[in-house]
């Protein structure tokens, strides 16, 4: 074989390659993205309550920073309530992943509340909960009201479904995205 | 007609040939000996030998063997005659690097072989559904339209596909990732175990499936043109491809393949949410530079957007139990072309150039340079997280360099050595799945393999390290992970001619494979699987020491092979259940980590092909495959049940208007699961089931080149779970499906 043919087949080979180290350029696999980038996380539920006749305002949290897996919820509170009294609540979904940039999915569920509900489940415990809000045709959830009865101890669930296209004011259809049981007290 | 058949017949002789390579005088294995006077034809078997009816007088034969120019000849016979056929080789063919290896494989057996025939009329399929027409080969799948091969019981990185001699990427992103190769571009599948796998890899604990892409050029300009159309999915193909010798020296082909599929149905609703799109394109182009030299670019290209069954994208484990009590009515789509969420985004782009030197007719070096990109999106069914980016976004280049020396020594000894390397890099966007990487891989390989007289002998070994760096985030600062492996993987191989109709083999050997990223990083939620995953990062690599052995015979109108196999693998990795299930804001999740453990595979792989009389055969498939884990003294779970395939072959006898007509009735029959430990899955397995299927293929005379095939699939229109798909817990299979098509050739 020549040394031209060489030659060529040298070139011809560096030609692939250099074109190959320009894509590989692009990537740098030494940067991972910040854990933080993780934009569909909801670490935080938090239950904003206000009783009708004192105007007293409630907070209570379901909190687990690092998502789902990893570490433990960092804050899972029990509900205290009154008896016999008449709350409006008020949902708020969170991402806060991230202390310098808290996101609130909320806002990202009012705009889509056609594909979402919030169901209430409460059990042992006498509170009667219902839907204020709606999106038209169904029932939304993200605002409540929660009438207490007589003292007792028990819990309540809410969960939060998505159901993109199969909204039918049920609780079945989608998938769950929340599920949080809170231990609730009515003294 | 048929009067007319049988007293022809009744005239005829019978062609006791062998065929061989006129210089080195070894038999030419699947060739096509076709006599143009009688309009039959047969295929030479791994010895070259060959049976043909020829008629009183002057026959016209033509015979086929790849690599070598298509021989015309005229017999004149008069009795029952013997004789050897002698054809020579191009001189200086552009051959490819895995027709090389699987000419030279120590033990070919029909079983592990899938024919361009075969491929081309189930193309409309994933090419992992193709293969699970071999005993042993079964798909594991995710869902309808994604799938993935398992040999054996053995899947993921323990199962290597060669795409045109690359080793094809992407295998380690988990189950639900499929294999990214159009069949239509594809001309032959072979499985390959023991010493030649050593040339490419040293982990393939399952096996190699060596894909060879179609190639073909000569002088005149050569077209082809596939279509078919599917009813369930409303599936259509269109295949397209061109080649031509542009010089003596330079030859091209240029392939592309479109397909677009709605919704599948079950035999009672359809499935929301399972069609796919898919554009692919392939180049090939082949250079005799010289006359020692070679060269060879072939670049293909795959493009897929899948949709996920929607029912499967499920919140938590309350979700899932309610699908699986029946509680909540699955929900039934109707029809339709649209991909909605949750989708994938594939992209493939297979890059090869390889240079061939001869130095001497017994001497020649190859080099070989690869380069791939592999890139997946998934875009969840939360679009109020991300409207337009992708919730996870991967990307993975491989470089791949191959140095290999060829030489044949005198008296029947054959040496093949050389020296390859990996390099890789993973990055990705979005939610964690697996964390950026490099990897960088450097093996050594030697085979010999020694013919003398009924006896061939193997030996190989491949010895390598890997070098691995992972990046991730830990409490704000990015953490370097590395890891160093290192090991040496050595097969021994026997082959005996027992007799011109049986032949026996024995190989044994032991093989290592490093863990896989997935396996040392997963973290945390795999979505649309509601199951939380936990990677190890002190796993050990997995050892397997096998033994199989392998029986053929073939007579007249018989033949029989099967492989019996023992395989235990030390260290076996895989998913095992945690409990308690794990508390987060979306609910319970029950929870997997990676563990180890010492498995043992145990099994027979059975072909028998009968031809019986009025052109009639009777085929038969079997595949049984026993798995222990040794250490918890229990089943694994996810390995296939015994299987069966029944099937009845009925060659039509040509007529004016068709020739090579052949009708298969077949009867795929699959146990129920029954080595599985109760409560170790959220389900127990389904059910067995048996399907009916049917086939039609022929050629029109009228039209010389014009193949027409008809399939259906699921006749019975049964409803049925299959253990091997993923998404069992949600949904029925697919329901009847009939295909129709046409190859044309022009």
């Amino acid at each position: 074989m020549s040394k031209r043919i060489i030659l060529k087949h040298i070139l011809f080979i560096g030609f692939f390659i250099a074109i190959a180290a320009i894509i590989q350029s692009c990537t740098d696999a030494t940067t991972p993205p910040l854990p933080s980038d993780e934009t569909e996380l909801i670490t935080t539920l938090k239950v904003e309550l206000t009783d009708t006749l004192t105007g007293q305002k409630l907070n209570y949290f379901f909190r687990d920073l690092d998502g789902e897996g990893g570490n433990a919820p960092s804050q899972w509170d029990t509900i205290k309530l009154a008896d016999s009294s008449y709350y409006r609540v008020s949902l708020k979904f969170l991402n806060e992943s991230n202390p310098n940039s808290i996101q609130n999915i909320t806002l990202e569920i009012l705009a889509e509340q056609t594909n979402h509900i919030i169901c209430f489940t409460s059990s042992v415990v006498n509170a009667v909960i219902s839907r204020t809000d709606t999106d038209g045709t169904y029932q939304v959830g993200i605002n409540s009201t929660w009438k207490t009865g007589a003292i007792s101890s028990g819990n309540i669930e809410i969960k939060l479904k998505h159901q993109l296209g199969v909204k039918n004011g049920g609780c079945d259809p989608g998938e769950t995205d929340v599920q949080v049981v809170f231990p609730t007290v009515i003294r | 007609m048929l009067f007319g058949l049988t007293k022809a017949y009744s005239q005829n002789y019978e062609l006791k040939g062998a065929l061989k390579d006129s210089i080195t005088k070894e038999g030419l294995a699947y060739a096509t000996v076709y006599n143009v006077t009688l309009k039959k034809g047969t295929q030479t078997n791994t010895d070259g030998a060959f049976i043909l009816e020829v008629s009183n007088g002057k026959n016209l034969l033509k015979i086929v063997h790849i690599g070598c120019d298509t021989k015309f000849l005229t017999l004149t016979i008069s009795k029952n005659t013997d004789t050897v056929i002698y054809m020579a080789h191009h001189q200086h063919e552009l051959e490819d690097v895995t027709i090389v290896a699987e000419k030279n494989k120590l033990i070919q057996l029909e079983k592990d072989r899938l024919k361009y025939e075969d491929i081309v009329v189930s193309g409309s399929k994933p090419i992992a559904s193709i293969l699970d027409k071999m005993p042993g080969v079964s798909s594991l799948k995710t869902g309808f339209t994604i799938a993935k091969p398992m040999i054996q019981g053995m899947y993921g990185s323990r199962v290597v596909v060669l795409n045109n001699g690359l080793k094809q990427e992407g295998q380690q992103w988990g189950q639900e990732h499929g294999l990214e190769i159009d069949p239509y571009n594809t001309g032959q599948i072979t499985l390959i175990k023991g010493v030649e796998a050593l040339r490419y890899t040293s982990d393939a604990i399952g096996g190699i499936l060596l894909i060879e892409p179609l190639y073909n050029a000569n002088d005149t300009l050569k077209m082809s043109l596939t279509t078919a159309f599917t009813d369930n999915g409303r599936q259509g193909n269109l295949s397209a491809s061109a080649e031509k010798l542009l010089t003596k020296k330079l030859g091209l082909r240029l392939q592309g393949t479109y397909k677009k599929a709605g919704n599948l149905n079950t035999p009672d609703y359809y499935l929301p949410n399972t069609g796919f799109e898919e554009l692919n394109g392939s180049l090939t182009i082949k250079w005799q530079s010289s006359k020692h030299s070679s060269f060879e670019i072939f670049s293909s290209i795959y493009n897929n957007k899948p949709g996920i069954l929607s029912t499967s994208h499920i919140g938590n484990l309350t979700d899932l139990q309610k699908i699986i009590n029946n509680e909540s009515v699955p929900e039934k789509g109707n029809f339709t072309y649209k991909i909605a969420r949750p989708y994938q985004q594939i992209n493939h782009l297979l890059n090869k150039a390889k240079w061939k030197y001869e130095i001497s007719p017994s001497l020649n070096i190859e080099a070989v340079y690869g380069f791939q990109i592999n890139k997946r999106k998934e875009f969840d069914s939360h679009n109020y997280f991300n409207k337009t980016t992708p919730s996870l976004d991967f990307t993975l280049h491989t470089h791949q360099v191959d140095f290999v020396l060829n030489k044949t020594f005198k008296k029947g000894l054959f040496m093949k050595t050389g020296l390859n390397g990996y390099y890789q890099t993973n990055t990705y966007i979005g939610r964690f799945f697996i964390p950026n990487y490099k990897k960088s891989e450097v093996y050594q390989f030697a085979l010999l393999r020694y013919k003398k007289n009924r006896h061939e002998l193997e030996l190989g070994y491949r010895a390598g390290a890997i070098n691995l760096d992972a990046y991730k985030w830990v409490n704000n600062v990015i953490v370097r992970f590395p890891f160093n492996y290192k090991g040496i993987s050595w097969q021994a191989g026997w082959l005996y001619k027992i007799s011109t109709d049986w032949q026996t083999s024995l190989q044994i050997g032991q093989v290592w494979r490093n863990p896989n990223i997935s396996e040392q990083f997963s973290e945390g939620l795999h979505h649309g699987a509601a199951a939380i995953e936990y990677g190890n990062k002190n796993l050990k690599p997995e050892i397997a020491i096998s033994v199989n052995g392998t029986l053929k015979y073939r007579h007249n109108k018989t033949l029989f092979e099967t492989e019996v196999f023992v395989k235990k693998v030390e260290n076996y990795i895989y998913l095992r259940p945690k409990f308690p299930p794990e508390l987060t804001i979306r609910g319970a999740f029950p929870a997997f980590e990676y563990v180890q453990t010492n498995a043992l595979f145990a099994g027979v792989d059975l072909l028998l092909n009968q031809q019986l009389p009025n052109n009639i055969s009777f085929i038969e498939k079997v595949s049984l495959l026993n798995v222990y884990d040794q250490l918890y003294s229990t089943y694994l779970n996810g390995i296939p049940p015994y299987s069966f395939n029944h099937s009845l072959v009925y060659k039509i006898a040509n007529s004016k208007k068709l020739t090579n007509s052949s009708f298969r009735i077949a009867i795929q029959q699959v146990l129920k699961q029954n080595r599985y430990t109760a409560g170790s899955d959220y389900m127990s397995p389904p059910d067995g089931y048996v399907l009916l299927n049917a086939a039609f293929t022929t050629n029109v005379s009228r039209y010389k080149n014009l193949l027409v095939f008809l399939s259906a699939d699921n006749i019975l229109n049964k409803t049925y779970r299959n253990y091997l798909n993923r998404l069992r817990y949600y949904a029925d299979e697919t329901g009847r499906m009939i295909t129709a098509g046409i190859n044309y050739k022009f």
